[in-house]
C-alpha cells in the first residue's frame, strides 16, 4: 500500500477513534457524571454492566472497530516515529514487519474476545 | 479602493516635518565614514566557503524543539509522547480486558486491583493524555486540512502569519482539554466514585 493511503487512513482512524473513544472514555470514567443522568451508568467496571454491553450489538460492533482503528493508528504512529528518528532502510523495513505483526496479533486477541463474549452471553 | 503602495505602513512613518529631514541628513553626513567603512570591509572579508548545511534530520534532539518555534512545536512533542503513552496502554489494556474470558471469578478480583491508588492515578494520566491528544489531533486536522491556518493572501502591512490565525484554535482546543481533564479529576478523585 502507498504511503499516502497509510495516511489517509490514519487520518480517517483519528476521527473514528475521537467519536467511538470520546464515547468510551466518558463512559468508562467520567461514571460520577453520567450517574447524574441514569444511575444505571455507576458501575461501568461490574461484571453485570460488562455482560449487559458484550450482550449489545452495537457496543460489540463498536469495540471491533475501536480496537482496529486504535491499533491501525497506534502502530502507524509509532512507525512514523521510528522512521524518522532512522534513516536506514533495514531497520525501516524490520519497523514494517514488526508493527503488522504486532498489531494483527493483538487484533486477533482482542476481537476474538470481543465476539466470543458476545456469542456466548447472546445465545 | 485602489491600492497602490504594498506597504504603506513605512512610508507613512517617514513622513515627517521638514525640520526632522534635516536632521535625518545632517546624521546621515556625519554617519557616512561607518557606511563606508562597512562597505570596505565587507568587500575584502566576502565569504568564499561552501554554505554552511543544516541538519534536517535532527533525531529525538527535535523532540526538545531545537530552534525558534512557537508554541505548537511544543505541543508536537506533547502529542508524540502521550501517542507512545496511549499505545502502550492499549497494549495493556487488550490483555486486562480479555481475560472477561475467563470468567467472572477472574474478572472482579482483577478490576479490584485496579482500584488501587496508583493505578487510579496512571489512569487518570492516560484519561489526560487521550483529552490532551484527541483536541490537539482536531487541531491538527484542521490545519492540515487547510482550514485553520486562513486562506493566502497579499502581503499588506500589518503583516499576519498564519501561526498568529491558528494560536486561536491552539487556546481554544487546549482550554477545552484542560476542561475535560478537571472533570476526569472529580470522577477519579473525589470519595464516593
Amino acid at each position: 500500500m502507498r504511503e499516502s493511503r497509510y495516511w489517509g487512513l490514519h487520518m480517517t482512524s483519528a476521527v473514528a477513534l475521537f467519536v467511538l473513544l470520546g464515547l468510551h472514555l466518558v463512559i468508562m470514567h467520567l461514571d460520577g457524571t453520567l450517574a447524574l443522568i441514569d444511575p444505571a451508568w455507576s458501575k461501568p467496571l461490574a461484571w453485570d454492566s460488562v455482560l449487559t454491553r458484550a450482550r449489545s450489538a452495537f457496543f460489540t460492533a463498536s469495540y471491533v472497530l475501536m480496537l482496529a482503528a486504535a491499533l491501525f493508528h497506534g502502530f502507524y504512529g509509532l512507525r512514523t516515529m521510528i522512521t524518522e528518528l532512522t534513516g536506514s532502510a533495514a531497520v525501516r523495513r524490520a519497523t514494517s514487519i514488526a508493527v503488522w505483526t504486532a498489531g494483527l496479533a493483538l487484533f486477533g486477541l482482542g476481537a476474538y474476545a470481543i465476539v466470543a463474549m458476545h456469542l456466548r452471553v447472546g445465545a | 479602493m485602489q491600492r497602490v503602495l504594498l506597504h504603506p505602513g513605512p512610508q507613512q512613518e517617514r513622513q515627517g516635518t521638514k525640520i526632522q529631514s534635516l536632521f535625518f541628513l545632517a546624521t546621515l553626513a556625519f554617519q557616512s565614514h561607518i557606511y563606508f567603512f562597512t562597505a570596505f570591509r565587507e568587500t575584502i572579508t566576502f565569504n568564499t566557503s561552501p554554505p554552511r548545511r543544516y541538519p534536517n534530520r535532527l533525531g529525538l534532539l527535535g523532540w526538545l524543539g531545537k530552534g525558534r518555534h512557537g508554541l505548537e512545536r511544543y505541543l508536537y512533542t506533547l502529542h508524540r509522547l502521550t501517542g507512545l503513552a496511549l499505545l502502550g496502554f492499549l497494549v495493556f489494556h487488550i490483555f486486562v480486558t480479555s481475560s472477561r474470558l475467563l470468567g467472572r471469578q477472574v474478572w472482579e478480583p482483577l478490576m479490584a486491583l485496579t482500584h488501587h491508588p496508583v493505578f487510579q492515578a496512571v489512569e487518570f494520566l492516560i484519561f489526560a493524555a487521550f483529552a490532551f491528544h484527541a483536541l490537539n489531533g482536531v487541531r491538527l486536522l484542521l490545519v492540515e486540512l487547510g482550514g485553520a491556518a486562513g486562506k493566502p493572501e497579499e502581503p499588506v502591512y500589518p503583516y499576519k502569519s498564519s501561526i498568529h490565525k491558528q494560536r486561536p484554535l491552539m487556546i481554544a482546543m487546549m482550554v477545552l482539554a484542560g476542561v475535560f481533564i478537571v472533570l476526569a479529576g472529580f470522577d477519579f478523585f473525589l470519595p464516593g466514585h
